[in-house]
């Protein structure tokens, strides 16, 4: 339709506005008899149609009818012919001509009417071989004919005049005449050649007419010596007609057996070919006709739908012809019956039912009139009435102006107060920590303890509150930078796993293989907002599992960016409609009682949601009651320039290996089994350790095997040893996958696994994994972010110099210790003029700098070190509380290399150093490091306090080791030498060697040989003679302690 | 363009110019003639597509100044008219294994040697039936056997001053195979007339429709293949014929052959159509087909030729101007211009060292003294038949005319084999 249906609608009602309404519905009537009639004929046209292809089946049938009689005449025809060339019947002769002449009309048609071109040359060919026959069977007539002629006549005629001549010859007198005994023996010779051209008429056989020739020449010699040149020239006739006819019937035979068998067969052959193609042709008729039927069927379809809606098209425009002038009528009379008075004008032309009633409304409206006065007074008040009301409304809008002002100047002072807050917090935090650090009593430890959780605690409700305000302040700025994915992964699982496991609940990651590794963002906002997911699915969760999944969501406008989908599912409590609706908004979590039970401000999800909006993405949940949540949040990432590869490519040896992967649970099935697939492996899954038994035992091809450690109802030992004793090959890999969190790890490396890797599974651990397994070299960049335990950055930067510029006394002390404690060279400038001056005097390896100070701040002191071209690389790192946005763009343009948040996270600090601290050695143990998931972890060992020990290490684990070998190789023996050193008087010595151990024992929390050690110590000042038994207790925890160091086996690539 | 060309082509500008003069001078000076008695001689020659070819004619004609008629027609047709009717013609042009017919029938009478310009220059394989020292003279009726009369009317290999015939044309012909679709054999060595029976190219198979010539393609292809052999293969016993053909009817009936073909043109469109992969051939046709594109080699079988031997003789009938005429043709014939001709389509001429002048030397080398070709070779058709870099299956002449299996021949049971062929093409 080219008219808007309100154009359209109004045409109509014009030219219907033309017609009583009896003639509108008698329209209507007529409009859908006119539709019906169409649908008959379009059916009608449609079977008329197949009644045209049905046709088009009946020609070919028709045509292979035709075919079949064809051939039957021709068979008939090449029958006739045999029986009048070799029977000799001159009917057959007849008949031939007649069948022809049937057969060229029949052939004549059939070229008219057939227009596809193999069945024409079919046709065609067939035409000319036919006519190739029966000129070759006209010759054959010819020459039938002429050899009967000369076999059954001319031979005969000649033979019998010969005999007469002979007979006469005998009569005569003279030197010409022959004895009776001659002409016989001639008489002889001729009935002899006569039998023999007989023989040969009836067998074509030509020794015959050999044998003929003989008696011939035989018979000519004899002539020649009779002196008879007239019966010479009489036989040599004879013999010439004789070849002659054997000339002849050989042509004729000829014609017969080779030029017209060969032309039979060809028409026959090509009568054939023909039937194949007619046949092809029908099958390809069939199928059009099929089609067709089809499309006819689509076609009535459509056109009943286009009708049908034809139909309601009519009656609803015929309906509301109708209607419409009622409605109006309607309505005239409601407002009248209301009092309006304009209402009442009804503009009406027509002169047909509703007119009628429209001039009865005419009358009624005037008695009405007075009416309407006194309802206009009524309008007067009215009008005054809304002058107010609007009055109202404007100053209820300034009213609310002022309020989100309030509210903005509400934010700015939250986020200043919390600038404020958060400077004394860091002091307090700082200060517990060191105290943490300090010989305390168990009560002491206990209060602060809880006093720095405590602080942590209020820590994160100020950035919360912080963030918030500054949301709300709209100074809230996300950073822009290339990040690893899969390093905030690895931090999300260092934060998030450990409460999980704990809780014994199953942490997976699921990322979808096609998720880019480098994408550009915010990461540690990403990180932020993953991480409020996971703990409140912690918390929230009391058993089952949580799932991290990240996909890339379809259909990317940009190529320069993705969307990225990242859900947190857990199997936890859920939440119920009304809490999912409160959910997102601030200070509130499920219900006030939770924040009771559970803690925290209740900001998270609400500042994740504005983050996400901030990352142009939407944050949402889907929740059941009782049964678990998933909250997703779709998050868009710029992507870096440099174009990247599929970052878990693997070189081409690993596609195809073959993995069973052992694992009960379902997800950690799915999950790994999708990572490995994603890596081209083959994968088989078995869900317990006997179905991975009959895998094996069916087939012994495997790779290698990928095991959860924690299986239900069996030992992973156990299962280690079945499967390397079921296994045919003797160096079946097995690797396992193992919660981080006990001394599984220690196992499994005795058990013989040729590699662990750490759950929750990452792309990452895999890919390394499989790079390990498959003795691969894997390029450096991809083993980045393999990092599963913590690493203690600290190692690395012992022996460095750091100047610290900081004018809050707490502060330095806080910062002195805890990078002094690293090995760390501190020195102290209060400003930045001091600063300025002090790295011109000393060596420093870095400058961790303070921003707001008195006298010069950390900017300017920046630049003016910067202006020094000797200090130009000199690495300065910015300590600040405003790390986000803009403020550490400033930090960068005055020449910084980067900032630190505070209060300062020690590990942050610690990695930042590491990455501008250049220290050849030093680094190179820290790549091994890092590049490495296989730390032994050391959970428990004979005679030392682990966790303890661990404790104070800050859970390096690294160090751990060093120290216990450091310990190994100093006190390895020690008993004795204290034994030898009090043999030889050499008490002195001794008792430094016991100071030493006592020492070094209770620093490495080996409670026993600290005891013994002190027992010794105490007794050897004391002066006490005989301390055999103290040696003995000594020698024996000592003994546990050297034993279980030299147990530990220390993976190689570590020494 | 070789300089024999050269002159080849100056000779006929400077004939056609000079007649145009003449033809001029003619309506000048007489105006008044409007009709003439025309009183050239004319010949009327029977014979097959093979040698009488409208160029020929026409150029014949061209060079001796008489007129000349064509009555080309099939194998059998030709034959049954030339020794039933010696007065239809006055040269009938076919094969040697027609000589022995029409030599009985009396219908064409001796050539003498001392009228034929060239007759030294006639090569011993057709006066003796060897082409060199080496050479098989083969199964079968050799055309020197017969090519001598003798004064009682025999016929003889002693050489008279009389012959039944003039050699002319002739050639050793094999089958012919599509190379796209049967992988190119080595001549001699694995090409072997056994290919005809093979399993592998069951349906795509076909036979020359002529018992004299078609039955020794299947006779050498059984005994190639080890079915049978022959005592004798140029003329077979009975009981040959009848193992022969239960052989190959048994085969037919499975289907192996497609068929039989009657003229050159259908054995080219068998094979063009893709009907045939292998079949009985004459050398146009193969030519024929590689100017048409189609990648088909004349084979060289290890078992040797099916030779034959063109034949031109003398109606009994011919007399006075036009049997002088006839001997003009004759001379004419071996006067070098259609030895060239007819060595285009693949054919030798009984004295080549003429012919040679009318060839360039890369035609000689590629026809005759089987040399790659030099440069690109046109047929009788102006196809380009032959590519540079050619070589003539089975080498040169020397070297296949000594490597012949059998003649075409009219065997003693010639009867009997037609009525055994209508058997197996009907079959």
């Amino acid at each position: 339709m080219n008219l808007s249906s309100s154009d359209s609608n109004r045409l109509r009602s014009k030219i219907l506005q033309c017609l009583p309404l009896r003639k509108r519905i008698a329209m209507g009537y007529l409009l859908f008899t006119a539709l019906f009639i169409l649908i008959a004929g379009l059916t009608f046209f449609v079977n008329n149609n197949n009644i045209d292809t049905f046709e088009d089946v009946s020609t070919l049938n028709n045509q292979l009818l035709e075919d079949a009689q064809f051939a039957k005449t021709l068979i008939e025809l090449e029958l006739a012919a045999s029986r009048y060339l070799y029977e000799g019947h001159a009917s057959a002769a007849d008949e031939v001509y007649h069948l022809y002449s049937r057969l060229q009309v029949t052939l004549k048609q059939r070229h008219q009417t057939i227009t596809e071109d193999p069945i024409r040359e079919n046709i065609q060919s067939i035409t000319s071989h036919l006519d190739h026959y029966m000129a070759a069977f006209s010759q054959a007539q010819k020459q039938r004919k002429l050899q009967n002629k000369l076999r059954n006549r001319q031979l005969p005629e000649l033979a019998a005049q010969i005999k007469t001549s002979l007979d006469v010859i005998v009569l005569i007198e003279g030197e010409n005449s022959l004895t009776q005994a001659q002409t016989y023996q001639l008489e002889n010779a001729l009935l002899g050649i006569e039998v023999d051209a007989q023989h040969y008429f009836n067998d074509f056989d030509a020794k015959h007419i050999q044998l003929a020739k003989d008696n011939f020449i035989r018979t000519q010699r004899l002539l020649t010596s009779w002196h008879q040149p007239k019966l010479q020239q009489s036989f040599e006739a004879y013999e010439k007609l004789l070849l002659e006819t054997v000339q002849r019937t050989r042509g004729y035979l000829y014609l017969l057996n080779v030029v017209m068998s060969s032309e039979a067969y060809e028409m026959l052959y090509q009568l054939d070919q023909l039937g194949v193609t007619q046949k092809a042709e029908t099958t390809r008729t069939e199928a059009a006709i099929l089609a067709a039927i089809h499309g006819q069927t689509f076609i009535i379809s459509i056109a009943t739908v286009i009708l049908l809606i034809l139909v309601l098209l009519v009656s609803y425009f015929t309906g509301a012809s109708i209607t419409r002038p009622l409605k109006k009528l309607e309505s005239v009379f409601k407002k009248m019956s209301e009092g309006s008075k304009e209402a009442v004008q009804i503009d009406y032309k027509q002169d047909d039912e509703i007119a009628a009633l429209a001039r009865a409304a005419e009358a009624f409206r005037n008695q009405n009139i007075d009416m309407h006065e006194l309802l206009n007074r009524y309008t007067l008040l009215n009008e005054t009435l809304e002058a107010q009301v609007l009055e109202r409304t404007q100053e209820l809008s300034e009213s609310q102006q002022k309020a989100e002002q309030a509210t903005k100047i509400k934010s700015d002072f939250l986020m200043m107060m919390s600038h404020e807050i958060r400077t004394p917090i860091n002091a307090i935090i700082g200060m517990n920590y060191l105290a943490l650090q300090t010989k305390l009593t168990a009560k002491q430890h206990d209060y602060l303890t809880k006093a720095h959780a405590a602080s942590q605690s209020l820590l994160a409700i100020i950035n919360d509150v912080l963030d918030i305000s500054k949301i709300e302040a709209e100074k809230m700025v996300l950073e822009k930078v290339p990040f690893d994915l899969d390093d905030v992964l690895a931090d999300l699982v260092n934060m998030s796993n450990f409460s999980m496991v704990e809780k014994g609940l199953n942490m997976y990651i699921d990322v979808q293989p096609s998720v880019p590794e480098k994408i550009m963002g915010d990461p540690l906002r990403l990180g932020q907002i993953l991480l409020n997911l996971l703990s409140n699915a912690t918390k929230f969760t009391d058993f089952g599992e949580v799932i991290l999944s990240i996909r890339q969501m379809p259909e990317q406008k940009n190529m320069n960016a993705v969307m990225l989908e990242f859900s947190v599912t857990d199997t936890g409590m859920g939440l119920n409609e009304a809490q999912i609706a409160g959910l997102f908004e601030s200070f509130n979590q499920a219900d006030l009682s939770t924040t009771r039970k559970y803690g925290g401000t209740g900001l998270g999800l609400s500042i994740s949601k504005q983050l996400v909006h901030m990352m142009h993405g939407d944050m949402g949940v889907e929740s059941t009651l009782g049964k678990g949540s998933c909250f997703t949040f779709t998050a868009r990432f710029d992507l870096p320039d440099q174009p990247q590869g599929n970052p878990y490519q693997l070189p081409d040896v690993v596609i195809g290996k073959r993995v069973l992967v052992v694992a009960h649970h379902a997800t950690l099935q799915r999950i790994t089994a999708s990572y490995l697939k994603a890596y081209g492996l083959q994968v088989d899954i078995a869900a317990s350790y006997q179905e991975a038994i009959q895998y094996l035992n069916v087939d012994s091809s495997y790779d290698f095997i990928l095991m959860d450690w924690d299986m239900p109802d069996i030992k992973a030992m156990e299962m280690i040893e079945g499967f390397k004793s079921s296994s045919q090959s003797a160096d079946l890999l097995i690797a396992a996958m193992v919660n981080p969190y006990g001394h599984d790890d220690v196992i499994a490396q005795a058990a013989g696994t040729c590699a662990i890797v750490a759950k929750p599974v990452r792309p990452c651990s895999l890919l390394t994994l499989l790079s390990l397994v498959f003795g691969q070299a894997v390029p450096e960049q991809q083993f980045i972010g393999g990092k599963i335990f913590q690493v203690d950055h600290r190692i690395g930067l012992q022996g460095s110099d750091i100047l610290l510029v900081e004018d809050n006394s707490i502060n330095q002390q806080v910062a002195r210790e805890v990078l002094q404690r690293a090995g760390v060279r501190v020195r102290i400038a209060n400003h930045g003029e001091e600063a300025v001056q002090m790295v011109q005097k000393h060596y420093f390896d870095a400058v961790l700098m303070d921003l707001q100070m008195p006298v010069m701040d950390g900017y300017e002191a920046t630049q003016r070190i910067r202006k020094l071209a000797a200090f130009a690389g000199l690495p300065i790192i910015a300590m600040t509380a405003h790390v986000m946005g803009d403020e550490r763009e400033k930090c960068l343009q005055a020449g910084m290399n980067d900032c630190i948040a505070k209060p300062i996270d020690l590990k942050h600090l610690f990695g930042l150093l590491n990455k501008y601290i250049e220290r050849p050695s030093a680094s190179f143990k820290r790549e091994a490091l890092e590049s490495s998931e296989f730390i032994l972890n050391v959970r428990c060992l004979a005679g030392f306090d682990i966790p303890c020990l661990l404790e104070r290490l800050g859970g390096d684990q690294l160090l751990l080791h060093e120290l216990l070998r450091e310990f190994f190789d100093q006190f390895s023996g020690a008993e004795k030498k204290i034994r030898d050193l009090l043999r030889d008087g050499k008490s002195k010595l001794a008792e430094e060697l016991v100071h030493r151990l006592m020492g070094a024992a209770s620093n490495m929390s080996a409670n026993t040989v600290y005891e013994a050690a002190k027992n010794i110590n105490i007794a050897l000042l004391d002066g006490a003679s005989d301390i055999s038994d103290l040696l003995d207790l000594l020698d024996h925890s000592l003994d546990e302690v050297i034993t279980a160091i030299a147990n530990l086996r220390v993976p190689p690539e570590l020494v | 363009m070789s300089k024999k060309a050269c002159n080849q082509q100056r000779r006929h500008f400077l004939t056609t110019s000079a007649k145009a003069c003449i033809g001029g001078a003619t309506a000048l000076a007489f105006p008044g003639i409007l009709h003439a008695v025309n009183r050239k001689p004319t010949i009327r020659v029977v014979g097959t597509h093979v040698t009488l070819q409208e160029i020929i004619r026409k150029k014949a004609e061209e060079d001796l100044g008489i007129h000349i008629e064509f009555y080309p027609g099939g194998s059998a047709e030709v034959l049954l008219k030339a020794s039933t009717n010696p007065d239809a013609f006055d040269i009938y042009e076919q094969w040697s294994n027609s000589i022995k017919v029409l030599w009985n029938a009396k219908t064409i009478q001796p050539i003498e040697t001392k009228r034929l310009k060239y007759w030294n220059e006639v090569n011993d394989l057709s006066k003796k039936g060897k082409i060199s020292s080496d050479a098989n003279v083969g199964y079968g009726d050799a055309p020197y056997k017969m090519l001598y009369t003798t004064p009682d009317r025999s016929l003889t290999s002693t050489a008279t001053d009389s012959i039944s015939f003039m050699p002319y044309v002739h050639n050793a012909d094999a089958f012919g195979y599509n190379s796209s679709i049967i992988p190119k054999g080595i001549p001699y060595v694995t090409e072997s007339w056994a290919w005809l029976l093979d399993e592998r190219y069951h349906g795509k198979v076909a036979i020359v429709n002529a018992p004299t010539i078609g039955i020794f393609d299947l006779a050498l292809a059984v005994q190639a293949k080890g079915l049978m052999s022959f005592q004798n293969i140029g003329n077979m016993s009975r009981r040959e014929i009848d193992r022969l053909f239960e052989i190959v009817i048994k085969l037919k009936r499975q289907g192996h052959f497609r068929g039989v073909w009657s003229s050159v043109p259908a054995s080219v469109d068998l094979m063009y159509s893709k009907q045939v992969d292998i079949e009985s051939m004459f050398s146009p046709a193969v030519s024929m087909l590689n100017g048409k594109g189609v990648p088909c080699i004349y084979a060289a079988p290890k078992e040797g030729y099916r030779a034959w031997h063109g034949v031109m003789c003398l109606s009994s009938s011919a007399q006075g101007e036009r049997k002088d005429a006839a001997y003009a043709f004759m001379n004419w014939w071996l006067s070098g211009w259609a030895g060239a001709f007819i060595a285009r389509q693949g054919y030798y001429i009984s004295n080549p060292e003429r012919a040679k002048k009318f060839m360039s030397e890369a035609e000689w080398g590629y026809w005759y003294m089987g040399l790659p070709a030099r440069e690109p070779l046109r047929g009788t058709d102006g196809n380009i038949s032959v590519q540079t870099g050619d070589i003539r299956t089975g080498g040169s002449y020397v070297k296949r005319f000594e490597n012949i299996a059998v003649w075409n021949t009219v065997m003693d049971n010639y009867e009997y084999t037609l009525l055994k062929w209508n058997e197996f093409v009907l079959v």
